[in-house]
């Protein structure tokens, strides 16, 4: 799959907290849907996440308004009819990587392996 | 034995909480506290006949279709007014996040107009607080209707009307928003020397959502000058209709008193009265089509 629908924050600016923790303040979350009509498709280079790699527990929280789109109707119609971002302005992901390799820190094609495994629906 | 396997696991536990908690803390003070700007106060770039303090983005075109049907009281005859109709027609864009223009053409004294809207104050929460939105309108008018009487030397000025409003606006609630709408008209040339020339009004409208894509509008606007002229007898134009959002369209359903749709046109030159059942049927068509792209592509 060249396209990925998530592809998490490590990729990008990722700077260790008290040694054992990665966090990131501009990772990426993006979706797209293939529809006849008009690609659905939004961005949000904004998403703050932090993974300890000690225990493997990541969380990682995202603004809903900061999803951009390319159409601008498109966008505040995501907002205001199907997010209700006033309602619920930010999406929280809690996890734990069970089985965490420190070596998917020094290449980041295995880091996109592992992702795969544990978000198989979402690659 | 078993107590202190207990109380290892019971630390375990608590140890974990605590890392978890730890991370959700550095997640949450390092989310950016954005402005938060308001979006959606009204549906569409108008109320109904007036403006709304919406504008299009930047590089957003708004092809509108705008019919107001001749009176109600008009008769079984003319199927209640729906036999005649006076149509506008308007192109308007957005050139930056705060300027929109537009050109439109209406049937009623074949009048060419053109407006320009800017966005001077958003409303706004968290990193910066903003209780309402103002925007300014200034819009002008052209009459290309022949003179009836071409002895007397007739200016082209005098074709022209110009219009400028202050738009205040607040979104109460999700599903309650308010504008409010001083108005001021300038006519260059009026039927008699009694009727004014300048004209000044006060705006009301209002949008209460009733469902995610059905909203109730309603817009008065009072005008403060003499309404009895020598030419004719005019009336403060009120609106009360309904917006209904799909995809790309915004359809806006009314009943109005005014047959006008550019503010030259309601404020002043508004002859039906509500009283007298002088209700015209009107709706306006919105079809946005993006003309520049927000973002660039992303390749992912």
């Amino acid at each position: 799959m060249k396209r990925l629908f998530l592809l998490a924050f490590f990729l990008n600016i990722v700077f260790a907290v008290n040694g054992q923790k990665y966090m990131t303040k501009n990772g990426f979350i993006g979706f797209y849907s293939h529809t006849p009509m008009e690609d659905i498709k939004a961005d949000n280079n904004q998403v703050v996440g932090v993974l300890d790699i000690s225990t493997g527990e990541m969380v990682f929280q995202a603004l809903i308004k900061s999803f951009h789109f390319d159409r601008a109707l498109m966008e505040e119609h995501f907002n205001e009819n199907y997010m209700e971002s006033e309602k619920f302005p930010k999406s929280l992901f809690k996890g734990k990587i069970q089985i965490l390799h420190l070596s998917i820190f020094q290449r980041p094609e295995p880091m996109m392996l592992l992702l795969r495994e544990i978000l198989p629906s979402a690659m | 034995m078993r107590r202190l396997s207990v109380t290892i696991l019971l630390s375990l536990i608590t140890l974990g909480i605590f890392a978890q908690e730890d991370l959700m803390n550095i997640v949450n003070q390092s989310t950016p506290n954005e402005i938060n700007y308001t979006t959606a106060t009204f549906k569409s770039t108008r109320v109904m006949n007036g403006h709304s303090i919406e504008r299009m983005q930047t590089g957003q075109l708004d092809v509108r279709i705008s019919h107001r049907f001749e009176t109600l009281n008009s008769g079984g005859y003319n199927f209640f007014g729906l036999d005649i109709s006076y149509i506008h027609l308007g192109l308007e864009y957005g050139i930056t996040n705060w300027l929109m223009i537009g050109v439109g053409r209406t049937e009623i004294d074949k009048t060419f107009d053109g407006f320009a809207k800017f966005s001077i104050l958003r409303q706004s929460t968290g990193a910066k607080e903003m209780p309402v939105s103002v925007s300014a309108v200034t819009s002008v008018a052209l009459k290309t209707l022949k003179f009836p009487d071409q002895n007397p030397t007739n200016y082209f000025t005098s074709r022209l009307a110009y219009v400028a409003q202050i738009l205040v606006a607040r979104k109460i609630s999700e599903g309650f928003s308010v504008q409010l709408t001083p108005s001021y008209v300038h006519r260059n040339l009026v039927a008699t020397e009694l009727d004014p020339n300048d004209i000044f009004a006060l705006g009301a409208g209002a949008r209460l959502k009733l469902s995610k894509r059905v909203s109730l509008n309603g817009e008065y606007y009072y005008i403060a000058n003499p309404k009895t002229y020598l030419s004719q007898q005019v009336y403060n134009p009120l609106s009360v209709g309904f917006d209904i959002e799909t995809g790309g369209h915004v359809f806006q359903l009314f009943f109005t008193n005014s047959r006008g749709a550019i503010e030259k046109q309601f404020i002043g030159e508004t002859t039906g009265s509500w009283k007298k059942g002088d209700i015209h049927f009107g709706f306006n068509i919105s079809r946005v089509f993006t003309l520049k792209k927000h973002l660039k592509s992303s390749n992912y």
